[in-house]
C-alpha cells in the first residue's frame, strides 16, 4: 500500500508542466475570447514581446463580467500586473476597489476618437461597441426601429442574458433606465413576455438559442454581424441600431497598485493606442477600435452606427441593486 | 497494521473537505442583520422552491418513465440488442450535461427536430419550453435512462426460481409484475429517487441555460451567482448550508440503502421471462423498448450525427489549442480515473478490513460520501481561494481539478466496488484463515475477481471527468484548457462550426472509452452470464 501512495504522489508530480524564464514579463488578467487562437491576445504577444524584449503573459481570467470580481478576490495576492477587459458599466466599481493606480499617458483626449468623452485618469479605453438586438434578416422580417416598438409592437422571441451574470445582460439593463428612467419597471414587464429565455451569459443565448434558431433577436452587439460576414461570408445577421439610441460599451485597461513593473505596464498602456494593436481590434475583438477608424475591415461599412447613451458610471454603481430587483420583480 | 492506513484516509479525507471551507470562511464577514434580511427576500424563497419542486419532478417523472422501460427490457433480455441498450443507459449519465443542453435545444425546441416534424408546440399550445419544461426534459434524458440501468439491475437479480413459482401460480401479465417485479423494484426505488432527487438538485449547467427566467433558478446557480459575481460570500455560504442540509437527507437515506446494490454491472443471467413469447406482449415490448430508447438517447443519436454530418473542421483540429485541450483532457481524466479506482479501491478494502466495527466504518463511508452534497461551485471556489499565487501555476492546476474530481468522484467508486469486493472477501475468507495467507497476499490473490469492477470505475470517473466544465472554469487560463473549457472559448469568439466540432468530439470520445470498457466486461464474464 506504501507503494501506492508514492506511485500516486509521484504522478501528479508528472502531471505538471512549470515554466521559468529571464526577461521582464508584464502579466496581465483578461478575458477568455481576447486571448484565445482567433482573439487579438497571440498577435498582440508576438508584436509586444518583440518590440519591448519582454515577456508578456495573458491570462484568461474568466468572462468579462467576472474579471473584476475575481482580481477583488485575489486582492493582494495577484500576480497580475494590468487588467484589461472591463467595461463602463464597472468603471466606478473599479475605481472603488482602490486596486488600481494612474497611468502616465498624457492628452488622451487627442489620441481617442470615442462617441463619448474619456474622464478616467485611472484607464485607458482600447475599444468600443454598442448593445444591440441581432436577427436573423432572411427569417425575421420588419424589425423593430424603436425600443418603443419592440416592447409595445412586435411580435418576436427574443433571448437575453442575466444582468447579474453578463455584461451585455447588465447594458441591457442600463439601456432601459437610459431611455426610460423610472417608468423602466413597467418596461420590463411588458419586454418579459417575448422574452423566451435569460441566460446566464452571451455565449448560451447567441450559440445555443439564437443560432439554433429558438429566438427570433438575441442581445449582443452591433458588430455580431460583421463575424458572420468575415468568418462565415454570411450575410443573414443583422443588428437594429434603435431611434432612441444604443448603450455604448467601452472597455479598458488599467495597471494594478501592486504592480512590480509600472514602467513596462505604462508602456503597454502606450502600446494599446499604437495601429500595431488598434488595426487587428476590428477582426479579432469584433469590436471598434479607439483610434484609427479609417481602416475598419470591410464587414464594418455594412454596419449602422447608431446614437451613444450612456449613464454616469457612478448613478449605474450606486443604483445596480435597486433596478436588479426592479427588474426580477417584473420577471 | 489497517489502522494506519485508516488514519492516514480519514486525514486526508477530513482535510481535503475542510480546506475549501477555511478559505471561503477567511472572506466571510459575517454580517446577522443582512442575512436576516436576506432570508426573507422573496426571490430567494421562490428560488429555494423552485430548486425543490423542479427536483422533486424531474425523480418522479424519472423513475416513471424507468420502470416501465426496466420491466420490457428484462423481459426481451434474451435478445443481444438489450445489452448494448443497458450500456447506454450507464453512459447518459456521464454526458456532459452541456452537451445535453445543446441536445435539448436541437431536438425539443421550436426550431429542433420534433417540432419541426411532428409540430408539436402548435398542437399542445406550447409557447416555449424554456423554464420548466426544459428543464425536465434534461434530466429525464439524463436521470431516466440511469434509473432504467438500476431497476434492470434489479429485475436481473429475481432468482429464476421466483418465475418458475409464479408460473407455477398460473400468475397473470399483470399479476407477475405486481407480485414479483415491482416488489424488487420497490426495494431501491426511493434510494433511486433520492439519488436522482439530489442530483437535480444540485443541477447547474442545466437550469442555467435552460431556466428561461430568473425565477427559474436553482440555489445551486444562486450559490455561482453570489460568490463569483457578487464576491458575498455570506449569501453563498448560506445557500450552501441550506443546500447540504436538504441534500444530506436524501443522500443519508439514498446511500444508506444503496449499499447492498450491484448497482452499476451489467449481469444478464440467461432465463426466459414467462411472458417474453407472447405475440402481444412482444409487440408492445419491442414498440416499447423502440420509443423509449429514441427518446432517451435521443441526445447521443443527434451529437453523433451532427459530428459526422459536419465532418472534420480542419481549422480547428490542426491547431495547438486544440491538441493542448485533448492533452490536458485526456491527462486529467485518465490520472483522474486512475486515482479514483485505487483510493477507491484502497478505501473499500478499509471499510471491508473494519466491518466487524461498524462506528469507524459508518464514519468513513459518511466521511467520503458526504462530498455529494457540498457544491461543486463552493468547493472549487474554496481552493481557488486557497491556492493564493499558486492558481495559475499549471502544476497546482493540474493538481487541484485532480483531486477536486477524484474527491467528487471516490463515493461513485466505492459503491461500485463495495458490494462486490465484500462477497468474495467473505466467500473466501476461510481460505485465507485457513492457509494463512497474509491480508496484502489476499488481497492479489482475489484482485483479478473485481478487475472488471475497477475497469469500470476507471471508464466511469475518466468520462465524467472528461466532460467537466464546472471545476475547470475556476482553474482554466490561456495556456491551461480543456476541450469543454475550449468549447465555450470558441463560442465566445463567434467559431461556431468549429465550436459543433468540439462538442461532437467530446461526446464521440467519451462514448468510445465509455462503452469499450463497459462492454469489454462481458467477454471475462463466465459461460453461464452474457
Amino acid at each position: 500500500m506504501k507503494k501506492i501512495y508514492i506511485l500516486l504522489s509521484l504522478t501528479l508530480l508528472l502531471s505538471s508542466n512549470v515554466y521559468a524564464n529571464n526577461k521582464d514579463t508584464l502579466t496581465i488578467y483578461t478575458y477568455d475570447s481576447f486571448v484565445s487562437e482567433w482573439g487579438p491576445g497571440p498577435i498582440i504577444k508576438e508584436i509586444f514581446e518583440e518590440k519591448f524584449d519582454a515577456n508578456l503573459e495573458l491570462i484568461a481570467v474568466d468572462s468579462a463580467a467576472t474579471l473584476l470580481s475575481k482580481i477583488i478576490l485575489e486582492g493582494k495576492t495577484s500576480k497580475a500586473d494590468v487588467v484589461l477587459g472591463l467595461d463602463m458599466n464597472l468603471l466606478d466599481a473599479a475605481n472603488k476597489s482602490d486596486l488600481f493606480q494612474k497611468h502616465s499617458l498624457k492628452n488622451l483626449d487627442q489620441l481617442i476618437q470615442l462617441p463619448i468623452r474619456w474622464e478616467s485618469d485611472n484607464f485607458i479605453p482600447y475599444n468600443y461597441g454598442y448593445f444591440a438586438f441581432v436577427y436573423n434578416n432572411k427569417k425575421f422580417n420588419n424589425p423593430p426601429k424603436s425600443m418603443n416598438e419592440l416592447i409595445n409592437e412586435t411580435k418576436v422571441r427574443l433571448v437575453i442574458q442575466d444582468p447579474r451574470t453578463s455584461t451585455p445582460g447588465l447594458g441591457l439593463l442600463t439601456w432601459m433606465k437610459a431611455i426610460y428612467g423610472e417608468s423602466a419597471g413597467d418596461e420590463w414587464r411588458k419586454l418579459n413576455k417575448k422574452i423566451i429565455s435569460v441566460t446566464k451569459g452571451w455565449t448560451d443565448s447567441y450559440y445555443n438559442i439564437f443560432l439554433a434558431g429558438e429566438a427570433d433577436m438575441v442581445l449582443s452587439y452591433t458588430t455580431s454581424p460583421a463575424a458572420h460576414i468575415m468568418f462565415e461570408e454570411n450575410y443573414d445577421y443583422s443588428a437594429i441600431t434603435f431611434e432612441e439610441g444604443n448603450y455604448i460599451s467601452i472597455e479598458f485597461a488599467g495597471i494594478l497598485k501592486n504592480s512590480k513593473n509600472y514602467t513596462l505596464a505604462n508602456k503597454f498602456l502606450e502600446f494599446i493606442l499604437t495601429d500595431d494593436f488598434q488595426s487587428i481590434i476590428p477582426s479579432t475583438n469584433i469590436m471598434y477600435p479607439v483610434t484609427n477608424k479609417t481602416n475598419l475591415p470591410e464587414a464594418y461599412n455594412l454596419l449602422n452606427i447608431p446614437k451613444a447613451l450612456q449613464i454616469d458610471p457612478s448613478s449605474i454603481n450606486d443604483n445596480k441593486n435597486i433596478w436588479i430587483e426592479e427588474w426580477l420583480n417584473a420577471s | 497494521m489497517y489502522n494506519k492506513y485508516l488514519i492516514l484516509t480519514l486525514s486526508f479525507f477530513s482535510l481535503i473537505i475542510i480546506l475549501p471551507f477555511i478559505g471561503i470562511f477567511s472572506k466571510l464577514n459575517f454580517d446577522f442583520l443582512s442575512l436576516l434580511v436576506f432570508i426573507s427576500n422573496t426571490y430567494i424563497l421562490k428560488i429555494i422552491y423552485f430548486t425543490f419542486y423542479q427536483a422533486f419532478f424531474s425523480a418522479v417523472l424519472s423513475c416513471l418513465i424507468a420502470i416501465p422501460f426496466a420491466l420490457a427490457l428484462n423481459r426481451q433480455k434474451n435478445l443481444t440488442i438489450i445489452r448494448y441498450l443497458v450500456s447506454i443507459c450507464g453512459f447518459s449519465f456521464v454526458i456532459p450535461s452541456i452537451l445535453i443542453v445543446y441536445a435539448v435545444i436541437k431536438l425539443f425546441g421550436i426550431n429542433g427536430f420534433y417540432n419541426n416534424y411532428f409540430n408539436f408546440y402548435e398542437l399542445l399550445e406550447i409557447n416555449s419550453i424554456y423554464g420548466l419544461k426544459a428543464i425536465l426534459i434534461a434530466h429525464i434524458l439524463l436521470n431516466a435512462p440511469f434509473a432504467t440501468r438500476l431497476f434492470f439491475q434489479n429485475l436481473d437479480n429475481i432468482p429464476n426460481k421466483y418465475y418458475e413459482i409464479s408460473s407455477s401460480l398460473n400468475l397473470t401479465f399483470f399479476g407477475n409484475i405486481i407480485k414479483l417485479e415491482i416488489p424488487i423494484i420497490k426495494q431501491n426505488l426511493f434510494s433511486v429517487f433520492s439519488i436522482i432527487f439530489s442530483l437535480c438538485f444540485l443541477s447547474f449547467a442545466i437550469v442555467m441555460v435552460l431556466g428561461g427566467s430568473p425565477l427559474n433558478s436553482t440555489i445551486e446557480v444562486a450559490i455561482y451567482q453570489f460568490a463569483l459575481f457578487e464576491l458575498n460570500f455570506n449569501k453563498a455560504i448560506f445557500l450552501s448550508f441550506i443546500q447540504i442540509f436538504i441534500c444530506l437527507i436524501f443522500i443519508f437515506i439514498g446511500f444508506n440503502k444503496m449499499k447492498g446494490s450491484k448497482y452499476f454491472e451489467i449481469n444478464n443471467t440467461i432465463y426466459t421471462h414467462p411472458y417474453k413469447n407472447y405475440k402481444f406482449i412482444k409487440l408492445i415490448d419491442y414498440i416499447l423498448i423502440l420509443i423509449l430508447s429514441l427518446f432517451l438517447f435521443s441526445p447521443i443519436i443527434f451529437i453523433i450525427l451532427n459530428f459526422f454530418y459536419n465532418g472534420f473542421i480542419e481549422n480547428i483540429l490542426f491547431t495547438s489549442e486544440f491538441f493542448n485541450a485533448l492533452f490536458n483532457s485526456l491527462v486529467i481524466s485518465i490520472i483522474t480515473g486512475l486515482i479514483v479506482s485505487i483510493l477507491g479501491l484502497l478505501i473499500t478494502i478499509l471499510l471491508i478490513e473494519n466491518y466487524k466495527n461498524i462506528i469507524i466504518q459508518q464514519s468513513l463511508f459518511l466521511l467520503t460520501s458526504s462530498i455529494l452534497v457540498i457544491s461543486p461551485v463552493i468547493f472549487s471556489l474554496g481552493y481557488f481561494i486557497i491556492l493564493g499565487e499558486y492558481r495559475y501555476n499549471n502544476f497546482f492546476n493540474f493538481f487541484v481539478i485532480i483531486l477536486i474530481n477524484s474527491v467528487f468522484l471516490i463515493p461513485f467508486s466505492i459503491l461500485i466496488l463495495f458490494n462486490n469486493l465484500k462477497n468474495i472477501y467473505l466467500t473466501y475468507e476461510d481460505f485465507q484463515k485457513a492457509f494463512r495467507i497474509k491480508s496484502s497476499d489476499y488481497y492479489l490473490i482475489i484482485f483479478s475477481l473485481i478487475k472488471n469492477n475497477l475497469l469500470y470505475v476507471f471508464a466511469f470517473s475518466s468520462v465524467i471527468t472528461f466532460g467537466d466544465f464546472t471545476i475547470i472554469s475556476f482553474f482554466k487560463n490561456q495556456n491551461f484548457e480543456t476541450l469543454p473549457s475550449l468549447l465555450y472559448k470558441l463560442i465566445s469568439a463567434y467559431r461556431f462550426n468549429e465550436a459543433s466540432f468540439v462538442a461532437g468530439f467530446i461526446l464521440v470520445l467519451s462514448l468510445i472509452i465509455y462503452f469499450f470498457i463497459d462492454n469489454i466486461v462481458y467477454k471475462l464474464k463466465p459461460a453461464k452470464i452474457i
